[in-house]
């Protein structure tokens, strides 16, 4: 069973990423879910999951997403996961989850003004 | 069915209430018994000489002074107010307050006592109330006179103070007083002459007993009160080893007799002391442990026995999750349905393949996210929902976005649902999330991609539908994503593609190609398998 890395990081001054490298699955969530809440209790910054680097995630990983989209919206924060072309984009497309949470392809996105926020 | 004692849960508390309830009682008679007696050897000491009458020693060394039975019956009358007139909301605290003063006089005069002794005067004292108590009465009076004081509070570290300065009594009290029994006068002379009379020493010790049972339920007395082994190991050992150093110094008293002896004694009586502390935090640790043991013990056979009530309950959970009720059979079709838990448990999977009243074939499979008993209730919840929406006539892309509709807080769930016309062949089918269901046709194999998101993603989702036609040697395949997953690949394709060239490669009738499907997926799967096969052999 793969591990699960994740690593924090500031990418503008409204925005922290949590790239995820490794599996996301049953056994790995609960680390994802820490990460996430960790933010979400922090400071008030914007959260974008970085799943450019993720190899596998199961719906135990995208319901842990979609709450924590809610939980941003709670709290009037923005959220977003970064997916490019690959097995998690295809989940993501398959799930329709595109039309619920903020997807982009790449971090760069976030940081332009029009998509912020 | 058999029936299960639910076990008790393990002990909550380190103090067994019965045992501290008896301990209290036994220290409440001490207290009267010790007061009775005092105000005895007061009345043959001084006030009449009736006394004289009173038990004497074997080695009647030296008759009690009266100071001394006075010190005495006043510290034994305190303890006895202090002792039992305390926190009860209906009893008066003034009694409560004179035993303290009065325990807190015979302190002042223990002191006093003591000092004389350390200042080396000698002699008559005050010749209207007769000769200077010995010593050790003194001492008796003076860690009495403070330990009952202490005991009373609300602080543990002092009440522990209290009991220390009461069971140091009661051992030295104890020493001499068997060495007046078993005919040793030179133990009476422990630490200054005058030596200590019989009486006063007795005084002293079931003072003393009352004393260090004031709070049978707090500081090193806990301990006593400890409902485990230790607990009950403590509480009929303990008097012996603090009784001890009596028994150790008839033995060296054997040896040579002198003035060295009193020091021995000292030793002995602190060292038994110690040894009883010593033994009672070993105690405490033996029984804490034991006693967490037990508790997580009776945790653990609580979860046993749940477990084995509610394993026939998942049992039948299991039988639940997938149906198969084409009444009759519908000619010119075949249905399997297939399932594999995952490592043996019941999960979010479920099916139905189900007649429906408008001559109609409804199919349903529903994947909820997470492993147990509550994932399952909830796919069966939504499946069952689904069936009826089916069943009143609804469009399949309906049955599925009134599911959202009704909205939950924390599930996301994947599903499939086919209504077919066996008549003519005829599939409407519409996927929420769900991994690609698959048309095995005769010369290719179709995957049906999911005609809307995943269910409870959002109350507002809208979902179409597909419509496929199933000719004879057709198969529909469904299954859940611990079969086939979008995001792995086997030999270049993702596995709903490798999975569907495989049947379409190999399969054929239902039972064969549902065998495959199985085969196809993780033999030891993470997540549960399920597969629902429809042929159509004419």
């Amino acid at each position: 069973m793969s591990g699960l890395n994740i690593t924090q990081s500031a990418i503008s001054d409204r925005w922290t990423a949590l790239a995820v490298d490794g599996e996301i699955d049953m056994a790995t969530v609960d680390v994802l879910n820490e990460a996430i809440q960790a933010v979400l209790a922090s400071d008030s910054q914007n959260l974008v999951v970085d799943l450019t680097a993720t190899a596998f995630m199961d719906s135990t990983g995208l319901k842990a997403l979609v709450m924590a989209d809610r939980s941003f919206e709670e709290s009037g924060r923005s959220f977003a996961l970064a997916v490019k072309a690959g097995p998690i984009g295809r989940l993501i497309e398959l799930s329709g989850v595109e039309a619920k949470l903020k997807i982009v392809s790449a971090l760069e996105e976030l940081e332009d003004p029009s998509l912020a926020g | 069915m058999a029936e299960f004692d639910v076990a008790a849960l393990g002990p909550k508390t380190r103090i067994d209430p019965r045992v501290e309830v008896r301990m209290a009682i036994f220290g409440r008679v001490m207290r009267w018994i010790a007061a009775a007696f005092s105000f005895a050897i007061l009345l043959g000491a001084w006030i009449a000489p009736i006394g004289e009458a009173l038990p004497e020693g074997p080695v009647f060394v030296r008759k009690i002074t009266p100071t001394g039975a006075m010190g005495l019956a006043v510290m034994s009358v305190g303890a006895l107010f202090a002792g039992d007139v305390r926190r009860t909301a209906s009893s008066s605290v003034v009694w409560r307050r004179l035993g303290l003063v009065l325990t807190s006089i015979t302190a002042t005069f223990g002191l006093y006592v003591m000092m004389f002794f350390i200042t080396n005067r000698t002699g008559q004292w005050n010749a209207n109330l007769g000769a200077m108590p010995a010593f050790a009465v003194g001492l008796s009076l003076f860690a009495l006179g403070i330990a009952v004081p202490l005991m009373v509070s609300r602080k543990e570290a002092r009440v522990v103070a209290g009991q220390v300065a009461a069971l140091l009594i009661f051992s030295l009290s104890g020493v001499i007083f068997l060495g007046y029994l078993f005919g040793d006068p030179s133990l009476g002379r422990l630490f200054q002459r005058p030596e200590i009379s019989y009486q006063a020493v007795l005084g002293a010790l079931l003072t003393a007993l009352g004393v260090v049972l004031i709070r049978p339920g707090s500081g090193l007395m806990s301990t006593a009160s400890s409902p485990g082994a230790g607990g009950r190991l403590l509480r009929r050992y303990g008097p012996l080893v603090l009784l001890a150093p009596a028994i150790l110094l008839f033995v060296t008293e054997a040896i040579p007799a002198g003035d060295r002896i009193d020091a021995v004694a000292f030793v002995s009586v602190v060292s038994g002391l110690f040894l009883l502390i010593l033994m009672g935090a070993l105690v405490r640790v033996i029984d804490v442990t034991a006693i967490e043991a037990s508790t997580a013990g009776a945790q653990a056979e609580r979860a046993k026995v749940g477990l084995e009530q509610e394993a026939p309950l998942t049992s039948k959970l299991a039988d639940a999750l997938h149906l198969v009720d084409v009444s009759d059979g519908v000619e010119g079709w075949e249905v399997v349905t297939r399932y594999r838990p995952a490592h043996g448990v019941v999960a979010g999977d479920t099916s139905a393949v189900r007649s429906m009243p408008d001559d109609t074939i409804g199919v349903v499979l529903v994947d909820v996210t997470g492993h147990g008993a509550e994932p399952a209730v909830r796919a069966i919840r939504i499946r069952d929902l689904l069936l009826h929406s089916l069943a009143l006539g609804q469009n399949p892309a309906d049955c599925l976005g009134f599911i959202g509709w009704a909205g939950a807080d924390d599930v996301l769930a994947s599903g499939v649902v086919v209504r077919l016309d066996p008549a003519t062949g005829r599939a409407i089918v519409a996927s929420a999330g769900h991994p690609p269901t698959i048309h095995i046709g005769t010369q290719k194999a179709e995957l049906i991609e999911p005609t809307g998101p995943l269910l409870y993603l959002d109350p507002q989702s809208v979902y179409t539908h597909a419509e496929i036609d199933l000719a004879p040697g057709d198969a529909l395949v469904l299954y859940s994503d611990g079969v086939a997953d979008v995001q792995r690949s086997r030999d270049g394709l993702s596995e709903p593609e490798a999975l569907a060239d495989m049947l379409l490669a190999e399969g054929g009738l239902a039972e064969r190609s549902a065998d495959l499907v199985l085969g196809f997926g993780d033999p030891d799967p993470e997540d549960d398998q399920t597969v629902v096969v429809i042929y159509r052999n004419s």
